[in-house]
């Protein structure tokens, strides 16, 4: 019996088989949203606009605007029938466009083979949602040192991913979020495989390892930026987790670390300053403010109004939150979030706090709503896979169970069928988890 | 980099070069017309410009002196199969991966294959030569851990060809994808 909690004869085409499965159940969820199928379109939301005759949600225009400015197709020399920049703002470049600028390009890019924008961008939801699935179970595995349990939760997560509330909403938008949740937690995951923190010495020599590594990792949270303004959160992480709570499992004394993260943090701000300075430069500083993340703190700070009103404001908006989990994660999520912390490691369950709570602190001060609060869904789905996993283990332990094997995946595949039974409600005709995910 | 060894030389050209074009194509700007931020944004936008298309020009060069010696010592011009064979050899016992400012210099290289898309406007072109020095740079740290030294040209051949790809494809048709009926 215990053999089956240490060691499981994983056959060979198991993993072909798995990514096979998660990239068809991705495509057979992507197929019925499309068009007329769209959480949006049935729910009736006024903000759906006709695409060549597909109704998909206005604000295509954002992710045109930063495939334009790529294209070097401004409004300032583009013919008149092209000039469509008016479509937003005052017909000046929008900050949000330019600070989420890689999706544009990308679609962009895949409408060469699709000859399409619209099918582009379902081309690039299929493919971003593929790659979180992917980076959700190396992520479990990076986090978890016992690599049987690492490898069942991961698996798990990886489920839950595949069933996700986050890529089903906008599977027929051509929009950003798909790629900023693919980009969370290729982020996450780049920064926990980092040897950034490793011993070594540390000089800006071409084949100084520790360099290569500290300059890639701030590249990726470079790009990660370029997708859902992630550089913030991410940075965040690596100084509290990494540097601070962390710190002493990788035997660097502090200062070293603090230089390393701080050369990370230097590095990644002066690639914002480079692109700000080309983005002005190209447009010649015709741009206006939209969605900046120091404006949302600016006014959140304005409306606190001192420390008593600092706390009731910060009350009123955590109510709201944790509504925004619910409805973002689903209440499962949510109710196996806190026995998960009981089956994780220490590490690895101090991980999934710290990026939850930076998520909440995020929303809190900038823009609080499901689409936000579904950023945090690599630290609930650790926690919730863990959960099943120890459950399932714990099951297999306690009881002399007919087949162990089966029983110890039982609760985990009931957590992932409970999970895709409610995300997959609008096929049925239940459009609760829609309502709830546009209601924030 | 392309000042590695000869720092002084390379930059000064490269500097002369951006200044004089940057100042050449400024004629027609009017001091009293417009605000100076304007102003001083349009000349850094044209210098940027100037300062992308002048170094992949002279990485282009370099790259031609070095093949022209190589023909030299050898005595007799190497078609081009012979030359990507002793390039692809001289890759397989390279050890380790490839100096960061080879690294740059290639991902340089690449964004001159959008030069031909943005001929009309080189500023334009700076926001996506920005970003693909970014994301080559990024790819190729992060999987230099992962392929081995004999793989790692293809990560160059293959991004290379996909960019080429979208230079065409955008030439063919500038943005069309972006405007429904």
């Amino acid at each position: 019996m215990r053999a089956y909690l240490t060691t499981v004869d994983w056959p060979r085409w198991l993993p072909l088989l798995l990514w096979l499965l998660a990239g068809l159940l991705i495509a057979l969820q992507i197929a019925p949203r499309l068009g007329d199928g769209s959480w949006q379109y049935r729910l009736g939301i006024g903000s759906i606009v006709s695409f060549n005759g597909v109704p998909i949600h206005w604000e295509w225009i954002d992710v045109a605007q930063s495939a334009l400015l790529a294209e070097g197709v401004s409004r300032w020399h583009a013919p008149e029938e092209l000039d469509r920049w008016g479509q937003r703002g005052v017909g000046l470049l929008s900050t949000q466009n330019a600070s989420r600028f890689l999706p544009g390009p990308v679609v962009s890019w895949l409408a060469l083979w699709t000859r399409d924008l619209w099918r582009a961008a379902v081309v690039a939801t299929w493919l971003c949602w593929f790659v979180a699935v992917g980076a959700m179970y190396a992520l479990c595995r990076a986090l978890i040192a016992d690599p049987e349990r690492g490898r069942i939760t991961g698996i798990i997560a990886a489920g839950l991913v595949v069933f996700s509330a986050g890529f089903t909403a906008r599977a027929s938008d051509v929009d950003t979020q798909s790629f900023g949740y693919a980009a969370v937690v290729v982020g996450l995951l780049a920064m926990q495989r980092s040897a950034v923190f490793s011993p070594g010495p540390l000089h800006a020599a071409a084949h100084n390892q520790v360099f290569r590594h500290m300059l890639a990792l701030t590249l990726v949270l470079f790009v990660a930026d370029a997708t859902k303004n992630l550089g913030p959160p991410l940075l965040a992480l690596l100084w509290l987790f990494y540097v601070g709570l962390d710190g002493g499992a990788s035997g660097l004394p502090l200062l070293s670390r603090v230089r390393r993260a701080a050369l990370v943090t230097a590095g990644f701000i002066g690639l914002q300053a480079c692109w700000w300075l080309v983005v002005h430069a190209v447009v010649l500083g015709q741009t206006y403010s939209q969605n900046d993340p120091w404006r949302h703190i600016a006014y959140a700070v304005s409306q606190t109004g001192g420390w008593q009103g600092l706390v009731g404001w910060v009350a009123a908006r955590n109510h709201t939150q944790i509504a925004n989990l619910m409805d973002s994660h689903t209440g499962l999520i949510v109710l196996l979030f806190l026995p998960g912390f009981l089956f994780l490691p220490r590490r690895a369950a101090l991980w999934v706090l710290i990026w939850v709570v930076l998520i909440a602190v995020g929303m809190t001060i900038t823009r609080n709503h499901p689409r936000t609060a579904y950023l945090a869904y690599p630290g609930m789905y650790l926690a919730a896979a863990a959960a099943a996993e120890g459950l399932g283990r714990l099951a297999v332990a306690r009881w002399e169970l007919w087949q162990p094997r089966l029983t110890r995946w039982l609760l985990p595949m009931t957590v992932v069928g409970i999970k895709a039974w409610m995300v997959l409600g609008d096929l049925r005709g239940d459009l609760t988890q829609a309502q709830r995910w546009f209601a924030g | 980099m392309l000042s590695s060894g000869s720092f002084r030389p390379w930059t000064t050209v490269l500097a002369t070069g951006v200044l004089a074009a940057t100042v050449g194509t400024q004629s027609d700007v009017t001091l009293w017309e417009q605000p100076v931020s304007t102003l001083v944004l349009t000349w850094v936008r044209q210098a940027l410009g100037w300062l992308w298309a002048a170094y992949v020009a002279l990485l282009v060069g370099r790259a031609a002196v070095a093949f022209m010696q190589r023909r030299g010592r050898r005595g007799a011009f190497p078609d081009l199969i012979s030359a990507f064979l002793v390039a692809a050899q001289q890759s397989k016992v390279a050890p380790g991966p490839l100096p960061l400012s080879q690294v740059i210099d290639r991902a340089f290289l690449i964004t001159g294959l959008t030069l031909p898309r943005f001929l009309h406007d080189l500023p334009a072109g700076t926001v996506m030569a920005f970003w693909l020095i970014v994301l080559l740079t990024c790819g190729y740290l992060t999987l230099d851990g992962v392929l081995a030294p004999h793989h790692q040209r293809w990560y160059w051949w293959s991004t290379a060809i996909a960019v080429a790809l979208w230079g065409v494809g955008s030439i063919l048709s500038p943005s069309g994808f972006w405007y429904p009926d």
